[in-house]
């Protein structure tokens, strides 16, 4: 009982802490510490929403249907893709303007504002905020009739992931700065992907994409769901163990082709539009939603 | 740049703020109580049973307390499709699924602990 509310609360704290750990990594790599109360703002925003409205659906009269709930969090997790995207390339041409390829001018063109700094913690600790709230009230509920095993289960394995994020940004914060726009780069494309067959997981449970049913591989006999292994593969990758065809395309679509324009080295004579362009065109590749 | 980005954000709230709204909206009568039928489902990790196995058509609550020692999953199917579910019923929860609006017809419950595989699945009546 203790341990598999454990495993629930360390993998959804892994999916919401990822992206917000390389956001701030990445801020304070580089010197952008203006951003980083944004990201805590989009952060702090998120929470607040989520436990009030989690509050509202598990104590009031009122409940969200089933597909807008899936709906909320297949929509959110696609946008939180599109800025992650952009973050990618945004990284990219951080990389490149510190070693000297670019003017510093171009970078600062590039720069994402406040706002879009903002969204990317609200939507990457949004996503599945509600449904991680409501699950909180859920053990709670239970603590309150007697059982607080869940409870505690839960809030230490939330504590866990936590913690995990936070080792995750100390180690980031040592590598030196060219591996570190490498490695976080593809980092952050992988779990783009992963969240990116989150998002579309949940809409066609919800019915609004079609393929279900469909799965290119189904290991749910090789990987038990219920382990720890398991919930780590989910909470970082979102790796399901059965995956739709819809969901695999996808993935592999997206991280092969963002993966492709992060990794290609940069020409030195060609003009600054490129770089600026690709954002929206992989976004629009990766969303046949 | 700045300002596509500003404008996909503003289109990202949108989009949030619409889908919340359009559920507590859509289902005022939604909550266990208020549902026209309140059914519990008792799950453990080789069992799923439903207080009842018909209703009336209307909106349906199940409240779903996992008795088991595994994560458990609560779906109500129509054929292939899924009419609604609630996943992370961890041992020891209790939670409530609730569908509104659900048609006359032949559905099927499945309990699914351990997250994976067709699950317990039974037939449901909606008359």
């Amino acid at each position: 009982m203790f341990v598999s509310n454990a495993l629930i609360g360390l993998r959804e704290g892994l999916e919401a802490a990822l992206v917000v750990v390389i956001l701030l990594a990445f801020l304070v790599k580089t010197n952008r510490t203006w951003g980083i109360r944004f990201v805590w703002l989009g952060v702090g925003t998120a929470i607040v929403l989520s436990v009030a409205l989690g509050a509202v659906l598990t104590y009031g009269t009122r409940q969200l249907s089933f597909e807008a709930q899936e709906a909320v969090g297949g929509t959110a997790s696609i946008i939180a893709v599109g800025f992650v995207t952009a973050m990618v390339f945004w990284m990219k041409s951080a990389a490149r303007s510190i070693s000297g390829e670019l003017k510093g001018k171009l970078d600062r063109a590039l720069d994402l504002g406040p706002l879009a700094v903002a969204l990317v913690g609200f939507l990457g600790v949004g996503r599945e905020g509600l449904e991680t709230a409501i699950f909180f009230y859920a053990t709670a509920q239970a603590a309150g009739s007697g059982n607080n095993v869940p409870l505690l289960g839960w809030v230490l394995g939330f504590a866990g992931a936590i913690l995990l994020g936070y080792l995750m940004y100390k180690g980031a914060l040592k590598i030196n700065l060219s591996k570190f726009f490498r490695y976080t780069g593809i980092a952050l494309v992988v779990v783009a992907g992963g969240i990116l067959a989150y998002g579309i997981h949940d809409l066609q449970e919800a019915g609004f994409l079609p393929g279900l049913n469909t799965l290119a591989f189904d290991v749910s006999h090789v990987i038990d769901s219920s382990t720890w292994y398991a919930a780590l593969l989910k909470g970082i990758f979102n790796f399901t163990p059965q995956t739709t065809v819809l969901q695999a395309i996808a993935w592999t679509l997206y991280v092969a082709t963002v993966l492709f324009f992060f990794l290609r080295p940069a020409r030195s004579s060609g003009p600054a539009p490129t770089p600026a362009a690709d954002p929206a065109r992989q976004t629009a590749t990766a969303g046949p939603a | 740049m700045r300002r596509t980005l500003a404008l996909t954000a503003v289109a990202a709230l949108g989009l949030v703020a619409c889908g919340e709204d359009e559920g507590s909206v859509s289902d005022g009568a939604g909550a266990a109580g208020s549902a026209d039928t309140a059914l519990t489902v008792t799950a453990t990790d080789d069992a799923c049973t439903l207080s009842a196995t018909t209703a009336t058509p209307g909106s349906i609550a199940f409240t779903v307390t996992n008795s088991g020692s595994k994560v458990n999953e609560f779906y109500v199917y129509s054929g292939e499709d899924i009419v609604g579910e609630v996943e992370n019923i961890g041992p020891g929860l209790t939670r409530t699924l609730t569908v509104d609006d659900v048609a006359a017809g032949t559905y099927e419950t499945a309990c699914k602990p351990g997250m994976s595989g067709d699950g317990i699945r039974a037939a449901f009546t909606v008359r």
